[in-house]
C-alpha cells in the first residue's frame, strides 16, 4: 500500500536552497563591499586626523617632523627634524606626533593593517622673498627665517605615473593639483599594501620614494595602469603656513 | 511520528520558518548596513561642510601665501575662478587666464565658476552630488586684467563687494547640488563650458548683481554656500604684508643710514609726527620725533641711465612727493684747494626745485704761473635729509668742473657723508676745476684776493644739483621690490618709532643699551615671535595696525581714518608706551587686539 506523501520533494528542497543562497550569497557580498567601504572610510579617517596631527606638530614645533624609517620605531628621522633620512618614502612618524592606532612598533596604520606612508618636501624652497635655505618645512629656524613666501618645489600630485592623458580624468596636465603647492602627502598603500606583486605602477610610484605620487580613483588589475587602490591626502602650504600664522608662529 | 491530532507532520513549517528567519536576518544585515534616509542626508550635508571648509582653508592659505610672494604686484588679492572654457580642459582647475608669472590669473567683476583646485593645492573637491565646487570673488579682490593694479590693504576696499542675504562677503564657495528641474549639466569635457544657471540656484545663478543668497534647501534650491568674510581673510594678508615687508622693505630702511659712505653706525631716521595717514599726509619727517608715521617723503621717480644723469622728478600728484623739501644750506658750504691755484673764497647761492647750489670759487696763483686748474675738497651740507630715507648718489652731473680727473666719467668723487644732529648732511665732495674753466678776474675783483697785484685771481662757477642726495630705493616708486607697499598705501596703516640713541639728533656714534640700561635704552617689544627672550633690544620698528577692531579704548570700534593712535592700534602700541606689545594674548583672545610687530633693527 502507497502511503501519501507529504513534505517538498527533493527538487523542491533543492529549489529553496537555491533561492537561500541566492539571498544570503548576495547579502554576503553586499557584506564585503559594505565592510571594504567602511575600511576606506576609517582609513580615509586616519589620514584626516594624520594630516591634522602633522600641522599641531608644526604649530607646537615650528616645523613639519620629518618621515619615520624602519629603524626608527615611530619616530621621525633623524631625531629633531632637519635634513630627513628619507623625506619621501618614509612613514608617518606616529610616535613623534601621538597618533594612534600603531602597529606593534609604534608605526601608524590604515583599516587594513599597513603602515601608513608620509612624505615632506624637503628641497631648497622657491618663490621666497629674500634668501632661503633648504631643508624648509622640517627645519625651524630655516622656516621662520625663510617666511611664508617659500613655496614647496618638489612634491607632485598627479594622476598616472605613465603618460599624459593616459587617464581621461587627467586631462592633458597630468596634475591633480599645481606644481609648488603641496607641502607634505600623507597616504594608505590600501588594502593590498602588504601584498607584494599585487601593485599596479601608479601603486609602484607611490612607494618608489621619489617625489611624484599619484592619486587617482580606485581600479582593478584589468584597469589602465593595473591595480590602484592607495588613499592620498595631500596637505597644501598654504593650508600650513596659515595655520602657523594663526598660532603665531609665523611671520 | 503522530501528531497531537494524529497527524503526521512533514517539518514544512519548520522549513519555512528557517526561510523567514533567513530572509528576515539578511534584511536586517542589508538595512544595518545602509544609513536610513536622515542619516543619509545628514551625511551628505556634513560631507558638503567638509568640502566646503577645506576649499575655504586651502583658499586662505593660498592668498596668503600668494601675497608673502616677491613677485606678486597686488599683494592680497584673490584667484579668478576657473574660467567656463577651460572646464574639460588642460586648464581645468586652474584660475581665469593664469600663467607660471601670475598664477592667480585675470577675470572680469563678477566672474564666477569653479573653484581653481588646482592652484589651491587641493584635488578636485566633489560636493555630495558629485559636483566640482563653485566660487566667486568680488570684483575689487580680483586682477581684472594684466597688468592692472589693485589697492589692498587693511582699510581698503572697505568692503568684500559680495552681498549673501544681506551680509558682506569677499568671496563664496558653492557646493551646488544635484540638478534642479530646468537645469542641464555640462559633460566637463571640453566640447560645451558650464553655464552657471545649470549649477547655481535661484540669485546665485546671476552673479553679475553682486547679490547671493543662502538659504535651506528647497525644491527650488540646494545650494550650500560657504562664505569668506573680509574679517576673516584680512589677518592672513596683514600677516603676509608684514612677513614680506620684514624681507623686502626692512632690510633698505635699515641700512639707508647705517652703510657707507654713511657713518657705519646703527641710525635711523626721524618719524613724521603722527596725524591723520590716510588723507594728505606727506609722511615727513620731524626732527626729534622718535614715534609717529614712517617717513617715507620722496623727491624723484626712478633711477636714470646712462649715468650721468639726474632721476626724474616726482609725480606732484602723490601727497608723499615733495622735491623741494630737501634744501641747501649755502652759508655752510667751506671749500679748500687740494692742489694747484690757491683757494680764496666763495659765494653760494640756491635757486630752482629742486634746488640747485650754485658756488661761486675764487682761487689765486703766483705772477707768474699761468696754471689755473685747481683741485679741491667741498663741503656741502643739505637740510631735511634725516627726515626721509635718502642715499648719496655721486652719478648725477655737476656742472662746471673737470670730468675726467677725478673718477670719471662724473669728476667728482663723494668722501664721506655726515648726517647732523638736527637732520641735515654733510657731504664731503673732492673734485678738479679746469685751467680753462676759470675766468680771470677784473681788476677790482681781483682786489677781493686781498693780494693785490701779486697772484693772479679766477673765479670757477659749480652748480650742484639737489640729486646728489638722492631718494632711497626703499622709498622709490619704480622700486620692483618695495612700491607694492606704498602702492597699496600700507605705509599709512603702519606705526614707526626708534630708539632715541640711533636718531640722527644723537652725536654719532649712535646706538642704544640693550635694557636693563640705565641710559639711552633700546626699545623693547613683549612677546616678540623672532625672540625667544625680548631683552629690549630694538633699535627701530614698525607696527602694523591691522583692521578696525572694538577695543576697551574704542567701545563703539575703531573709526578711521583718524589722527587719534587709538583708532588705529591697540594696548601699549597706542599710547606710545614701552615696552610695545607685539601679542597681548589677554586682549587677543577677546579678539580686541590685531597690531603686528616688524623688527627694523635690533642689537
Amino acid at each position: 500500500m502507497r502511503r501519501a506523501s507529504s513534505g517538498f520533494s527533493l527538487v523542491e528542497l533543492a529549489v529553496v536552497a537555491a533561492i537561500v543562497a541566492l539571498l544570503l550569497g548576495s547579502a554576503m557580498m553586499t557584506l564585503s563591499a559594505q565592510a571594504e567601504q567602511r575600511a576606506i572610510d576609517e582609513t580615509r579617517r586616519r589620514l584626516d586626523t594624520a594630516a591634522e596631527a602633522l600641522v599641531s606638530f608644526a604649530v607646537m614645533h615650528g616645523r613639519l617632523p620629518c618621515p619615520a624609517v624602519n629603524a626608527s620605531t615611530g619616530d621621525e628621522a633623524p631625531a629633531g627634524g632637519g635634513a630627513c633620512t628619507n623625506p619621501y618614502g618614509g612613514f608617518l612618524p606616529a610616535r613623534s606626533i601621538g597618533m594612534q592606532p600603531t602597529d606593534g612598533s609604534f608605526y601608524a596604520i590604515d583599516a587594513w593593517g599597513n603602515r601608513i606612508r608620509y612624505a615632506v618636501s624637503s628641497v631648497a624652497p622657491t618663490g621666497c622673498s629674500g634668501t632661503s635655505n633648504a631643508p624648509h618645512f622640517t627645519h625651524a629656524t630655516n622656516l621662520k627665517t625663510n617666511g611664508l613666501s617659500c613655496k614647496p618645489n618638489d612634491l607632485d600630485i598627479v594622476c598616472s605615473s605613465v603618460a599624459a592623458g593616459v587617464n581621461a580624468a587627467c586631462n592633458t596636465g597630468v596634475r591633480v593639483v599645481s606644481a609648488q603647492t603641496i607641502a607634505f602627502v600623507v597616504f594608505s598603500t590600501g588594502a593590498n599594501g602588504a601584498l607584494v606583486g599585487s601593485y599596479g605602477v601608479d601603486e609602484i610610484e607611490n612607494a618608489n620614494s621619489d617625489a611624484r605620487f599619484v592619486s587617482r580613483t580606485r581600479s582593478a588589475s584589468e584597469a589602465t595602469n593595473g591595480t590602484y587602490d592607495d588613499l592620498v591626502v595631500a596637505v597644501p602650504a598654504g593650508v600650513l603656513y596659515s595655520r602657523l600664522v594663526a598660532a603665531g608662529v609665523l611671520p | 511520528m503522530r501528531g497531537v491530532l494524529g497527524r503526521r507532520e512533514g517539518g514544512v513549517a519548520l522549513i519555512a520558518l528557517l526561510a523567514v528567519i533567513a530572509l528576515g536576518a539578511t534584511y536586517y544585515l542589508y538595512a544595518s548596513f545602509n544609513a536610513s534616509p536622515t542619516r543619509a542626508v545628514l551625511a551628505k550635508s556634513v560631507h558638503d561642510a567638509e568640502v566646503l571648509a577645506r576649499a575655504k582653508a586651502a583658499l586662505l592659505g593660498q592668498v596668503a601665501l600668494n601675497t608673502a610672494s616677491s613677485n606678486e604686484t597686488n599683494p592680497g588679492r584673490l584667484p579668478c575662478p576657473e574660467a567656463a572654457s577651460d572646464a574639460g580642459t588642460a586648464n581645468e582647475g586652474l584660475p581665469a587666464g593664469a600663467t607660471p608669472a601670475n598664477p592667480f590669473g585675470v577675470c572680469a567683476a563678477g566672474s564666477t565658476g569653479r573653484l581653481p583646485w588646482k592652484a589651491l593645492g587641493l584635488e578636485k573637491l566633489l560636493d555630495s552630488s558629485g559636483e566640482a565646487l563653485w566660487y566667486t570673488a568680488g570684483a575689487a579682490w580680483v586682477q581684472p586684467s594684466a597688468g592692472a593694479t589693485l589697492v589692498i590693504n587693511s582699510e581698503m576696499p572697505a568692503t568684500g563687494g559680495l552681498n549673501v542675504s544681506g551680509t558682506d562677503a569677499v568671496a563664496i564657495v558653492f557646493a551646488p547640488g544635484a540638478a534642479l528641474p530646468g537645469q542641464t549639466r555640462s559633460a566637463m569635457d571640453g566640447t560645451a563650458a558650464p553655464q552657471v544657471a545649470n549649477y547655481l540656484d535661484g540669485e546665485n545663478a546671476t552673479p553679475l548683481d553682486g547679490v547671493f543668497t543662502a538659504q535651506a534647501a528647497s525644491d527650488t534650491y540646494n545650494d550650500r554656500v560657504l562664505v569668506l568674510a573680509r574679517e576673516e581673510l584680512l589677518p592672513h594678508i596683514e600677516a603676509a604684508v608684514a612677513d614680506r615687508f620684514e624681507r623686502q622693505v626692512a632690510p633698505g630702511m635699515r641700512d639707508a643710514y647705517s652703510v657707507a659712505p654713511w657713518s657705519a653706525t646703527p641710525t635711523l631716521p626721524f618719524a613724521a609726527p603722527f596725524g591723520n595717514p590716510s588723507a594728505t599726509n606727506a609722511f615727513r619727517g620731524s626732527a626729534s620725533t622718535t614715534r609717529g608715521l614712517l617717513p617715507v617723503t620722496y623727491a624723484t621717480s626712478g633711477a636714470c641711465a646712462p649715468a650721468p644723469c639726474t632721476p626724474a622728478a616726482c609725480d606732484p600728484s602723490d601727497p608723499r612727493c615733495d622735491p623741494s623739501f630737501m634744501t641747501w644750506q649755502p652759508a655752510a658750504v667751506t671749500v679748500a684747494s687740494t692742489g694747484g691755484a690757491t683757494y680764496r673764497e666763495h659765494t653760494c647761492t640756491v635757486s630752482g626745485s629742486p634746488q640747485v647750489l650754485t658756488c661761486k670759487i675764487r682761487a689765486s696763483t703766483a705772477l707768474l704761473s699761468f696754471s689755473q686748474a685747481m683741485s679741491f675738497d667741498m663741503n656741502v651740507r643739505m637740510s631735511n635729509v634725516g627726515m626721509g630715507f635718502r642715499r648719496v648718489n655721486g652719478t648725477v652731473p655737476v656742472a662746471g668742473i673737470n670730468t675726467t680727473t677725478v673718477n670719471p666719467p662724473y669728476g667728482y668723487r663723494i668722501n664721506s657723508a655726515t648726517l647732523n644732529t638736527d637732520g641735515s648732511a654733510t657731504l664731503q665732495i673732492s673734485s678738479r676745476f679746469d685751467a680753462a674753466s676759470g675766468a680771470i678776474l677784473p681788476l677790482l675783483g681781483a682786489l677781493t684776493c686781498q693780494i693785490l697785484f701779486i697772484p693772479l685771481c679766477f673765479e670757477y662757477t659749480i652748480s650742484l644739483p639737489a640729486a646728489l642726495i638722492s631718494d632711497h630705493a626703499v622709498v622709490d616708486p619704480t622700486n620692483a621690490s618695495t612700491s607694492w607697499f606704498f602702492r597699496n598705501r600700507w605705509h599709512e596703516t603702519v606705526h614707526y618709532a626708534i630708539a632715541p640713541g640711533v636718531a640722527p639728533s644723537r652725536a654719532a656714534p649712535r646706538g642704544c643699551n640693550t635694557l636693563p640700561a640705565a641710559t639711552n635704552a633700546c626699545l623693547q617689544a613683549s612677546y616678540l615671535p623672532s625672540m625667544e627672550i625680548d631683552e629690549g633690544s630694538l633699535r627701530g620698528l614698525v607696527v602694523f595696525a591691522g583692521r578696525p577692531l572694538v577695543t576697551a579704548a574704542r567701545p563703539a570700534g575703531q573709526v578711521r581714518p583718524s589722527a587719534d593712535p587709538l583708532d588705529w592700534f591697540e594696548d601699549a602700541n597706542a599710547l606710545a608706551q614701552t615696552p610695545y606689545a607685539a601679542r597681548a594674548p589677554a586682549l587677543a583672545a577677546q579678539r580686541t587686539f590685531n597690531d603686528r610687530i616688524v623688527v627694523l633693527d635690533n642689537n
